[in-house]
C-alpha cells in the first residue's frame, strides 16, 4: 500500500517536471516561430517594395506622415541635443585647454551616433506608434480581410509603402537632425562660450570624414527599415498575437514602440562595432 | 488639390533633407563632387610620425592639397604621395617637412617653395625632406641634458 502511494507521488513529481520542461520548450518554439514570422514578414515587405505595381501615391502619403510631420520634433530635439553637446563638450574639453576641438566633438557625436539614434527614437514614438495603431485598427475592424477579399494585396497597400517611406524619410530626417544639431552646438559654443567660429567649423570639417557621414546614413537607413518593419508587423498581427478589441490595439502599439526602440539601440551597437 | 498640397510638402521635405545630406557630405565629409585635375608628387621621409591619409598639404600655412597615400618604399622609408591642384607649381628644390598642429594636434605636410626654375611634373619626387619631429625624443634629450 505504502509502496503504491510512493510510486504515484514519484510519478506525479516526474510528470510535473516533464510538464515544466515542456512549457520551456513550448515557449522557446513559440519565440522562434514568432521570429520566423517577423523575418518572413520583412521578406514579403521587401518583395513588394520591388515588385510592380508600386503604389507611389501611398509612398508619398507615408513620407508625408513619417517624414514631414516628424520635422518639428526632429528640429526641436536636434537643436537641443546640439546645444547640450556644445555645453557638455566645452565643459570637458576646456578642462584640458582643447576647446578648439568642440567642433569635431559635436560633429562626430551627432553624425555617427546621436543623430541616427535620437531621430530614430523620436520617429518611433511619433510615427511608428501611429502606424501600428492604424494598421491594428484596420485589422480588428476587418479592413485588411476586406482588402484580401477584394484581391488587393495588403502587403502592397500597407506594408511596402511604409517600409519604403521609412527608408526614404529616416536618412533625410537624420541629416536635418545633424545639421540643426551642429547649428545648435555653434550657437552655444561660438555665440555663448566664445569659441571662434572659424575654429568650430574648420576643425569640424577637418576631422569629419566621408566614412563618418556614410556610417550615419547606413545607420539611419537600417533604422528606417526597423521602425516601419516592427511597427507594421505589430499592427498587422494585432488580432492574432495580442487579441482583438481596443486592448489588443493598445498592446500592439506599446509592443511596437518598445520592440523597435530596443531593436534600434541593439542594432546600433552592432552597426557601430561593424563599422568601427 | 489636397493631394497636390501633400506632394508639394513632401517635395519640400525631401529637398530639405537632401540639402542637409549634401552639406554633410560635401562640406564636412569632403566628398569630391568634381574630380579636379590634380597631379601627384611624392616625397620620401625617414619618419612619417603617424601622418594619415587625407592629411593636409600646406604652403605658407595655406592648405593646397591632401596626402593621398602613405607606404613603405624598398629602403624602409616612408613614401608619401600628395595630390596638388594643377595651378600650384612646386619647384624641384622645394622642401617638404612633416609638422604637427600644436602640441598634440594632427600631422600635416608643409612644403617650403624653392627657387629653382625647374618645376616638378606629375609623379616627380621632392628630394629635400624633413622628417616628423619626435616630440618624446626631443623632450627626453632636453630632460637628460643632451640638447
Amino acid at each position: 500500500m505504502v509502496d503504491h502511494i510512493k510510486q504515484i507521488s514519484a510519478h506525479s513529481l516526474m510528470y510535473r517536471t516533464m510538464e515544466w520542461i515542456r512549457q520551456i520548450g513550448a515557449y522557446t518554439l513559440e519565440s522562434i516561430r514568432r521570429m520566423g514570422l517577423m523575418g518572413l514578414f520583412l521578406l514579403n515587405g521587401f518583395l513588394y517594395c520591388v515588385v510592380p505595381p508600386i503604389k507611389f501615391g501611398r509612398i508619398v502619403k507615408q513620407i508625408h506622415f513619417i517624414g514631414l510631420q516628424s520635422m518639428v520634433v526632429i528640429l526641436l530635439t536636434g537643436l537641443f541635443a546640439g546645444m547640450v553637446l556644445g555645453f557638455q563638450g566645452y565643459y570637458s574639453l576646456s578642462r584640458f585647454g582643447s576647446d578648439a576641438f568642440l567642433g569635431p566633438m559635436v560633429g562626430l557625436a551627432l553624425i555617427k551616433e546621436l543623430g541616427p539614434v535620437l531621430s530614430a527614437l523620436m520617429v518611433t514614438g511619433r510615427a511608428g506608434s501611429a502606424v501600428a495603431a492604424e494598421i491594428g485598427i484596420m485589422r480588428i475592424s476587418e479592413q485588411i480581410d476586406a482588402l484580401d477579399l477584394m484581391g488587393l494585396n495588403p502587403y502592397r497597400y500597407l506594408i511596402a509603402p511604409n517600409i519604403l517611406a521609412g527608408m526614404i524619410s529616416m536618412p533625410l530626417l537624420t541629416a536635418i537632425f545633424d545639421v540643426v544639431g551642429i547649428f545648435g552646438g555653434y550657437l552655444i559654443g561660438v555665440k555663448l562660450l566664445g569659441v571662434s567660429s572659424g575654429v568650430y567649423f574648420g576643425e569640424m570639417s577637418h576631422y569629419v570624414e566621408m566614412a563618418d557621414v556614410l556610417e550615419g546614413i547606413y545607420k539611419s537607413l537600417s533604422f528606417g527599415v526597423i521602425i516601419s518593419w516592427v511597427c507594421t508587423f505589430k499592427g498587422y498581427y494585432t488580432g492574432i498575437l495580442t487579441g482583438f478589441g481596443a486592448e489588443g490595439v493598445s498592446k500592439a502599439t506599446t509592443q511596437a514602440v518598445v520592440t523597435s526602440s530596443v531593436l534600434i539601440l541593439v542594432w546600433d551597437y552592432f552597426m557601430t562595432s561593424a563599422l568601427f | 488639390m489636397r493631394r497636390f498640397d501633400i506632394e508639394i510638402a513632401v517635395g519640400l521635405f525631401v529637398l530639405a533633407g537632401i540639402l542637409c545630406l549634401a552639406y554633410l557630405s560635401v562640406k564636412l565629409g569632403k566628398m569630391e563632387m568634381i574630380r579636379g585635375g590634380g597631379y601627384q608628387i611624392e616625397a620620401i621621409f625617414s619618419n612619417s610620425g603617424g601622418l594619415k591619409n587625407g592629411a593636409s598639404v600646406v604652403i605658407s600655412g595655406v592648405e593646397v592639397g591632401r596626402v593621398k597615400s602613405i607606404g613603405l618604399d624598398t629602403d624602409y622609408q616612408a613614401e608619401v604621395v600628395m595630390v596638388l591642384p594643377q595651378n600650384i607649381k612646386i619647384q624641384e628644390d622645394a622642401i617638404a617637412s612633416i609638422k604637427t598642429k600644436g602640441l598634440i594636434g594632427e600631422k600635416y605636410v608643409e612644403i617650403t617653395p624653392g627657387a629653382s626654375d625647374i618645376v616638378l611634373k606629375a609623379g616627380d619626387r621632392i628630394r629635400d625632406t624633413q622628417p616628423a619631429v619626435d616630440l618624446e625624443q626631443l623632450i627626453s634629450s632636453f630632460v637628460f641634458g643632451k640638447l
